[in-house]
């Protein structure tokens, strides 16, 4: 493959998945600057191997479970994090959380890890429960009790800011 | 399932409506343009960050995983981390030198311990298999068999390399099952693997360099499956830098110490360095930044980092082929770093530019400061770069980097290409006569190779080839075909890439005096990774296709290896009786960038000297 189809490749994956994997983790973390930064960092690492990635069975959930675990992990060093907008003159881009963006946060917060992991990757990463427990390693078994209790968690939580909120 | 039971559609409608919401933020927001995700990558590779690209590749070795209750030996204590210590120091530095210290498990692993605990009895086996000898020393971190702990041991094998110490233990700890089960088939995007078992889960890494070999492991008894713990990839990191640091140390770093460019340890001491400096070779070979254009063929690429990434640095060496002058290949190089942009507030400042080496610095705004050296050799060129990002003027001196570049100087002199030293890489050796150019019909499917990166046929006559014939270049009874030796064929050529083309050659006139062939292909990329990767790959395929010689309908091919490495003899035994035929075969990386060519002798004149043809004629292919 030359440099070119390599580059075309590239571009043509990251436009048409990158939303997504954003989404995925804002989704996870209720923080959408981590989650645009957590997945630029797995583009990035993608493109830095993407000879490799792209042979992979599934690049996107290559990307997708990269991007996850920077943003869970916190593994990147705040100061890096902040050269590297610094050199490349990114700068926040998100504007201010919407109510309805802050009470669906705040509904996900209330569901354990796992649970959150499930939800979102079911209802934004559009994975289905064999997927996800591909993904996770875990017994479908469990993605699928862990996506009952977080739907129902999720909802009631939702209802009761829809209660108060009006 | 009474939860189970809880859930209703309308709570699907719920949360799909929710997260919809989050959808509408996502949308909003700009994208990262692509551009930038991908100078962020190739900026991963830059910085010699020794993230999960380079951790996977230097670490076919990352293993899968046992914890050290699973080591199977009698000595072994139990629970993890191991008990059999006695000796507890505050921080595993500096008798731990080669493995992370306290605070790197702190930090990655978030362990909460105040000390580390010595293993003080050298552990013997691994899952049944014998661990390597040499063991240096180990530690466990958080000896609470109830919290997270960890632990780390350090080989320096004898009778081995670390590196075939890591892949035996590797392949020792796919196979154990208990008490920890081993997911093979399961690998961490950031290079580890991971185990689970009723006493919690964790991840275990090899790490290795050619003289040594570092276990890690991690447990947390509360985590029952997928621990998502990427600081590991971290803790794996540093393991290979301090690994690598302390090999460095440990063996000395003089001049006498074989490498065509500085080594790590050189690095640190010219440059003031502290802490764990590593140094890792760049693969496949990447972008030099500032130069436009690479001179000759670059054979050697690698990358310098130290903790907290304070400073990067960089060499790498082009290996200047017969016929083309050093001087004039540096200055090409110079006059690209003095015209450097880089960037918006990019500034290149020559500070010694009379002879060599070479100096520049740099300023880069935001993004730090630092140097290039451009350092000649008898038939190399070498660029080193200092990058200092967290200053706006470099703190490192026109002496230090002056220093540096004089060590430089002097190992290319003694190890570099063209010198009695030892090469320190695959590079293309180019003994012998010099090669020709000679305009040739060149045949193939698509857009072809130019006719210079082809051997000119008139130098394939020679008294034991052709009985001294003449030679010339002439459409061959294979026209159109690719396929030029035994064992190959058009569906296989046919799925590779590049550029192709055939020159075929004969002694005298007429279709039956053809002797050989030659085959050029190309890779049509100006990446030089992608370059050298396509290389790689031909030169692999035909060590593949070739060493294990084929069979077909009507006999088969033994193939036998020649002196030289990538040179094979195929014997065609045919089950008819006819005749065995014998070829000569060889294949080689040519001096243009991407280009690698297989040669055919298919006559002989003296059969006994096929191989020193064969190899004659590949000197000449590789000057192309």
């Amino acid at each position: 493959m030359g440099a070119q189809s390599a580059e075309a490749e590239f571009d043509a994956f990251y436009r048409d998945t990158a939303r997504r994997v954003v989404h995925l983790v804002y989704g996870f973390t209720g923080d959408l600057t981590v989650a645009q930064d957590s997945t630029q960092e797995a583009y990035a690492r993608a493109w830095q191997q993407w000879s490799t990635v792209r042979t992979a069975d599934d690049p996107l959930a290559w990307v997708r479970t990269v991007a996850r675990r920077i943003a869970i992990s916190g593994w990147r060093k705040r100061t890096t994090q902040e050269r590297a907008h610094q050199r490349h003159g990114v700068h926040d881009t998100t504007g201010p959380p919407s109510e309805d963006r802050v009470a669906v946060v705040a509904a996900l917060r209330t569901l354990p890890d796992p649970v959150r992991q499930a939800v979102t990757m079911h209802y934004i990463g559009d994975l289905s429960i064999e997927q996800i427990a591909h993904e996770t390693n875990t017994p479908a078994g469990t993605i699928k009790a862990r996506l009952h209790r977080g739907r129902a968690q999720l909802a009631q939580a939702l209802r009761h800011e829809e209660t108060h909120h009006g | 399932m009474a939860e189970h039971e809880d859930w209703t559609a309308a709570d699907d409608a719920v949360v799909r409506r929710a997260m919809a919401t989050l959808r509408a933020d996502v949308e909003a927001t700009p994208l990262a343009d692509v551009r930038f995700v991908k100078a962020r990558g190739r900026a991963r590779r830059r910085q010699r960050l020794l993230t999960w690209g380079a951790a996977a590749a230097a670490a076919v070795v990352v293993a899968g995983v046992a914890g050290y209750a699973a080591l199977g030996t009698d000595r072994t204590p139990a629970p993890l981390p191991p008990q059999s210590s006695s000796t507890t120091t505050a921080t595993p530095t500096p008798a731990y030198a080669a493995l992370p210290t306290l605070a790197d498990w702190r930090s990655d692993m978030g362990i909460e311990a105040k000390a580390v605990t010595q293993v003080a009895t050298p552990p013997t086996v691994l899952c049944g298999v014998p661990l390597p000898s040499g063991f240096v020393d180990g530690y466990s971190v958080g000896s609470d068999a109830s919290h997270p702990s960890g632990f780390a041991l350090h080989f320096r094998p004898t009778g081995t390399t670390g590196t075939q110490a890591a892949a035996a233990l590797a392949e020792a700890v796919e196979k154990c099952r208990s008490p920890y089960t081993v997911l093979p088939h399961y690998r961490d995007p950031f290079g580890a693997a991971w185990v689970t078992s009723s006493l919690g889960s964790g991840y275990v890494g090899i790490v290795s360099t050619k003289d040594a070999t570092a276990v890690l492991l991690y447990t947390d008894p509360k985590l029952k499956a997928d621990p998502l713990m990427a600081g590991f990839g971290d803790l794996l990191n540093t393991a290979q830098k301090r690994l690598e640091a302390d090999g460095s140390s440990a063996s000395g770093s003089t001049l006498d110490q074989p490498g065509a460019l500085p080594l790590v340890g050189e690095w640190k001491q010219t440059l003031g360095l502290t802490g764990a400096v590593g140094l890792k070779p760049v693969k496949p070979f990447g972008p030099v930044e500032c130069l436009s254009s690479e001179p000759g063929t670059k054979v050697q690429q690698e990358q310098i980092t130290t903790d907290g990434m304070q400073f990067e640095g960089g060499q790498v060496r082009f290996a200047i082929g017969a016929g083309q002058d050093v001087a004039t290949a540096a200055e090409g190089i110079t006059n690209d770093i003095a015209g450097c942009q880089a960037g918006p507030s990019f500034k290149v400042t020559a500070v010694q530019v009379n002879g060599f080496p070479k100096l520049f610095s740099y300023t880069a705004g935001d993004a730090g400061a630092g140097w290039f050296a451009v350092v000649v050799g008898v038939s190399d060129v070498a660029v080193l770069q200092v990058v200092d990002p967290s200053h706006a003027r470099s703190v490192f001196t026109k002496g230090q980097v002056g220093e540096l570049a004089k060590t430089a100087t002097g190992r290319l002199k003694r190890y570099g290409t063209g010198t009695d030293g030892t090469p320190t890489t695959s590079s293309p050796t180019i003994n012998g006569p010099k090669a020709i150019d000679e305009k040739m019909p060149v045949t193939g499917p698509g857009t072809l190779p130019s006719w210079k990166l082809f051997v000119a046929a008139s130098q394939w006559r020679s008294a034991v080839l052709t009985g001294g014939t003449r030679t010339t270049a002439g459409p061959g009874a294979l026209e159109g075909s690719t396929a030029i030796a035994q064992c190959e064929t058009d569906k296989q050529q046919a799925g590779i890439g590049g550029s192709v083309g055939v020159v075929s050659v004969r002694a005298g006139s007429g279709s039956a005096k053809y002797i050989g062939r030659q085959r050029v292909q190309v890779d049509q990329s100006t990446d030089p990774a992608t370059q050298q990767g396509y290389v790689d790959a031909r030169l692999g395929e035909a060590k593949a296709l070739f060493g294990k010689g084929c069979s077909f309908a009507n006999g088969t091919v033994k193939a036998t290896p020649g002196p030289s490495a990538g040179t094979w003899r195929l014997d065609t035994v045919f089950n008819d009786g006819s005749p065995t035929l014998s070829e000569w075969v060889g294949v080689t990386a040519q001096q243009t960038p991407g280009a690698v060519t297989t040669v055919v002798i298919s006559r002989a004149a003296d059969p006994k000297q096929g191989f020193a043809e064969l190899d004659r004629l590949l000197n000449l292919a590789r000057q192309k």
